[in-house]
């Protein structure tokens, strides 16, 4: 069994050089849930700028998932999800 | 407030680290800061753990030699995943140390910002469905994780950068299905010929590394429709033999680079400047040459007399300008027509979600305040990164639209807790006004 994180409460498996972001695509998964203005989120410039791939970690702080490292058993939630912001 | 370094050089690419090191060594204290949890930047991006030479191509030398002399320079402190926030009007920089959710407050001499270059992305009717990410993210993820990327990839746009990155899956196991190209640079070989001889070998390379994967390169093609299925995208692409579709995982888009010097908004009471491609973006050559240069120029205001003459950096920069002047010409066409022809559904502004209709809504020749407030648009979390200059281009007002005042700088120029920002303010006290002046 490999390593693994969550985010929004399903697992994913990741290699020791993986970023969340690129954990979760490995695993297939696309879509980072809404922004609050209804846009959709997922990685799309990689490097920190577009802020399209936020998320929340378990301080709930918000954080790029392009540049947040795997952590073995951390949570994530998506910016509109369980442990994400409200607005 | 925390010890004060002289001079704050904000991102660790090869311009930054250029800097950087130009400055140790004429005696003055850095800091260094990078927001990846690795220093490199897009060219030089280091692994979270490991290495694969395959990845950097023509810069993997001078980079691992530059990172070397710096990690032996001990006036350089560098910090990894740490953000920058903003500069306030007293030239106090926030400094956003996000994956612990700590701020913190410097107040340098210098500011020396070289935060690289931003994919210009064009627009197309889908371009803002989760699988569609710009080349250089499928480029940077490979180099951090020092994996393939999943699925299958098209890269379309156009520019070099399609070619590295495609040939650069390809060396890791994983060819792109095809690789779309909006110019036709085959047809201006004469005027490529006279690129200088290491770009000539460098796009040979993938050329052939492509060619031997078979991957099909459509030239003069573009992606008319990104469209999500239940598993993956469909892609419509116009060729020059008609309409083609795929049916693919994740679709990379890159259409040349802009300046990435969005959201800052200056101060007066610290020396600041652009280095690299956030400058001017002329590609990775430029980059540590003008890194160079920035130094020397704020060395001889911090210290006197210890800038040195530095006629090779000088060089350097000029030839590269005129050959990314040449390969603008082999890359030239017309993308007023795919402009023209976008439907109204299609989401100019990713991060607000607000569509050309949106925009056209707004009226004939409207202002920045009615695009901005009315509009949302350039208005979101990218700061208008990716949205404000085709905003300009397609609110029929481009000329009276100033990029300035359309992408207005506000700080922080980053999501912050208000939590981190009041312990910030607590560390502050009272004595840190008196050390602004």
């Amino acid at each position: 069994m490999g390593k693994s994180f969550s985010l929004e409460g399903q697992s994913i498996l990741f290699e020791t050089s993986d970023t969340v972001a690129t954990a979760a695509l490995r695993a297939g998964i696309q879509s980072f849930g809404h922004s609050q203005s209804g846009g959709q989120l997922g990685v799309f410039c990689g490097i920190g700028q577009c802020q399209a791939c936020l998320i929340v970690n378990h301080q709930g702080q918000v954080v790029e998932a392009c540049l947040t490292p795997c952590v073995e058993g951390a949570a994530f939630s998506h910016l509109m999800g369980s442990g994400g912001i409200h607005v | 407030m925390s010890e004060a370094a002289q001079v704050l050089v904000v991102g660790a690419g090869l311009a930054g680290m250029s800097a950087a090191s130009a400055l140790a060594d004429s005696g003055i204290s850095v800091r260094l800061i990078e927001q990846a949890p690795v220093i490199g930047g897009a060219v030089l991006r280091q692994a979270l753990q490991g290495t694969d030479p395959r990845l950097h191509g023509p810069h993997q030398d001078y980079g691992s030699r530059l990172i070397t002399r710096m990690q032996q320079q001990r006036n350089i402190q560098v910090s990894r995943s740490c953000q920058f926030g903003g500069v306030d009007s007293d030239g106090r920089v926030l400094l956003v140390h996000s994956s612990q959710g700590s701020h913190e407050m410097l107040q340098p001499r210098a500011l020396i910002v070289a935060v690289g270059a931003t994919e210009r992305i064009r627009p197309r009717p889908g371009w803002h469905l989760p699988g569609v990410m710009t080349a250089g993210s499928i480029q940077v993820g490979m180099k951090t994780s020092l994996t393939a990327p999943p699925g299958r990839i098209v890269l379309a746009g156009t520019g070099p950068l399609l070619l590295a990155v495609g040939a650069q899956m390809t060396r890791m196991g994983a060819p792109p299905l095809a690789i779309v190209e909006a110019a036709n640079p085959l047809g201006r070989w004469h005027q490529a010929l006279r690129l200088p001889f290491v770009y000539g070998l460098e796009a040979a390379d993938y050329w052939l590394t492509l060619k031997r994967a078979k991957v099909p390169i459509w030239m003069q093609s573009e992606v008319t429709d990104i469209a999500q299925q239940e598993a993956g995208l469909r892609i419509h692409v116009n060729t020059p033999k008609g309409i083609r579709i795929w049916d693919i995982d994740s679709l990379g888009l890159h259409d040349g680079i802009f300046p990435n010097d969005y959201g800052f908004s200056r101060s007066d009471h610290l020396i600041w400047r652009n280095a690299g491609d956030c400058h001017e973006a002329l590609g990775a050559r430029a980059a540590a040459a003008h890194g160079e240069l920035v130094a020397n120029e704020i060395g001889a205001l911090l210290k006197p007399g210890s800038a040195t003459v530095r006629p090779a950096a000088l060089k350097r920069l000029e030839r590269e300008r005129s050959a990314q002047a040449l390969l603008k010409l082999v890359y030239q066409h017309d993308e007023k027509p795919m402009l023209d022809q976008l439907p109204l559904h299609t989401v100019i502004c990713r991060c607000e979600n607000r569509t050309l209709g949106d925009l056209k809504a707004l009226g004939e020749q409207p202002t920045v305040r009615e695009i901005r407030l009315l509009g949302r648009f350039a208005m979101g979390a990218c700061q208008g990164r990716f949205c404000g200059h085709w905003v300009q281009c397609l609110s029929g007002n481009e000329k009276k639209l100033s990029k300035s005042v359309l992408m207005a700088a506000h700080w922080p120029s980053r999501p912050l807790s208000i939590q981190g920002l009041v312990t910030t303010a607590d560390h502050l006290g009272s004595n840190s006004l008196e050390s602004v002046t």
